[in-house]
């Protein structure tokens, strides 16, 4: 067991190190970072709704950068591998197929989390000299972010298997973009749908999606909303078994795969 | 060096048209949100969420039990 452990932990830590050199990552995080800074800029409100503002606008880039490096990070992740040829000599070992998907993935995800918690520590800490106190609302808001680009990147995964990088970019844009509107747009739309096709078409797309939407709780934080724990506690849990499930299916589909 | 600078300059704008078509929209959604209900204010989306985590976990544990198999007919084969 523990030397399966290590087995991964080494994968893991070569994909880190590969994704950090990435030049989409840096300008991605430079702009986010420059986002943020710029709703500084916005002193001609009164500081209420100048910290609203700062969070609601920080919040979206933030959200928006993590969804953009869980598409880079993962969609590219395992095909850039064999492409190259560098994942033979791994696979040639006595390495599971399924612990080289569960490697390469913790990889990317330590990368995301390193940015994320570089756009934390930008956000939180202006954050803090506006409100002269820590907000451990938003940074349990940035935590829950962090999971939705889990889910994301778990995704991006399993597409990346199947089809090009290209593709499975894509499909991970086009599942991120859809997962995030799946409640507040797609269940009107079901139900204002007139064609019984249309409906059923909806409801299918319904049931697949993963509930993105679930993991934002911006009008929360910005309008200072109380979020029951017990709902949170469940959204988490959600996450967390969404990701496993992907993962030990991509772990089945690479497995099954003829390299 | 100068192709560099124009992928660089290139993936920028990209990214930046990208941020401002995403900041635009909490912008945009400001008026109409008191008409909106919040999901977690929700009983029927914390039901659906309930019901799909016991859904996944069930079929979690399938595709691992799955794996499982898979990679003992794999060392088998080895």
């Amino acid at each position: 067991m523990m030397h399966r452990l290590r087995q991964i932990l080494a994968i893991a830590r070569v994909a880190y190190l590969e994704n950090l050199r990435k030049q989409v990552l840096q300008v991605t995080l430079i702009l986010t970072i420059a986002a943020i800074g710029s709703t500084t800029l916005l002193s001609f409100f009164d500081v209420g709704v100048q910290i609203k503002i700062l969070k609601d606008l920080s919040l979206a880039a933030i959200l928006f950068c993590g969804g953009v490096l869980a598409v880079v990070l993962s969609a590219g992740n395992i095909p850039g591998e064999i492409l190259s040829h560098t994942a033979y000599p791994v696979l040639a070992r006595a390495v599971r197929r399924s612990d080289y998907v569960l490697g390469r993935y913790l990889g990317a995800m330590a990368t995301a989390t390193l940015c994320m918690a570089l756009l934390a520590v930008v956000f939180l800490g202006i954050l803090a000299v506006y409100q002269k106190t820590f907000d451990w609302a938003v940074a349990l808001g940035m935590l829950f972010i962090l999971i939705e680009v889990a889910v994301v990147a778990a995704i991006g995964t399993l597409f990346s298997l199947f089809v090009s990088p290209l593709v499975a970019g894509t499909l991970t844009i086009g599942v991120f973009i859809l997962g995030q509107i799946k409640i507040s747009y797609l269940h009107g739309a079901i139900e204002r749908s007139a064609s019984p096709a249309g409906s059923l078409l909806l409801k299918g797309l319904y049931a697949v999606l993963p509930n993105l939407d679930c993991f934002s709780f911006k009008d929360a934080l910005v309008h200072n909303i109380a979020v029951p724990a017990s709902y949170m506690a469940i959204v988490a849990l959600y996450g967390l078994v969404y990701c496993a499930f992907i993962l030990s299916a991509s772990g089945i589909a690479f497995a099954r795969r003829d390299l | 060096m100068k192709g560099f600078v124009r992928t660089v300059a290139v993936r920028a704008a990209a990214a930046a048209a990208a941020l401002t078509l995403a900041l635009g929209a909490p912008v945009a959604s400001h008026e109409d949100h008191h008409h909106a209900p919040h999901h977690w204010e929700s009983p029927e989306i914390r039901a659906q969420l309930t019901g799909q985590t016991g859904i996944l976990l069930v079929a979690w544990v399938a595709a691992a039990a799955a794996g499982r198999l898979i990679a003992r007919r794999e060392k088998e084969r080895c």
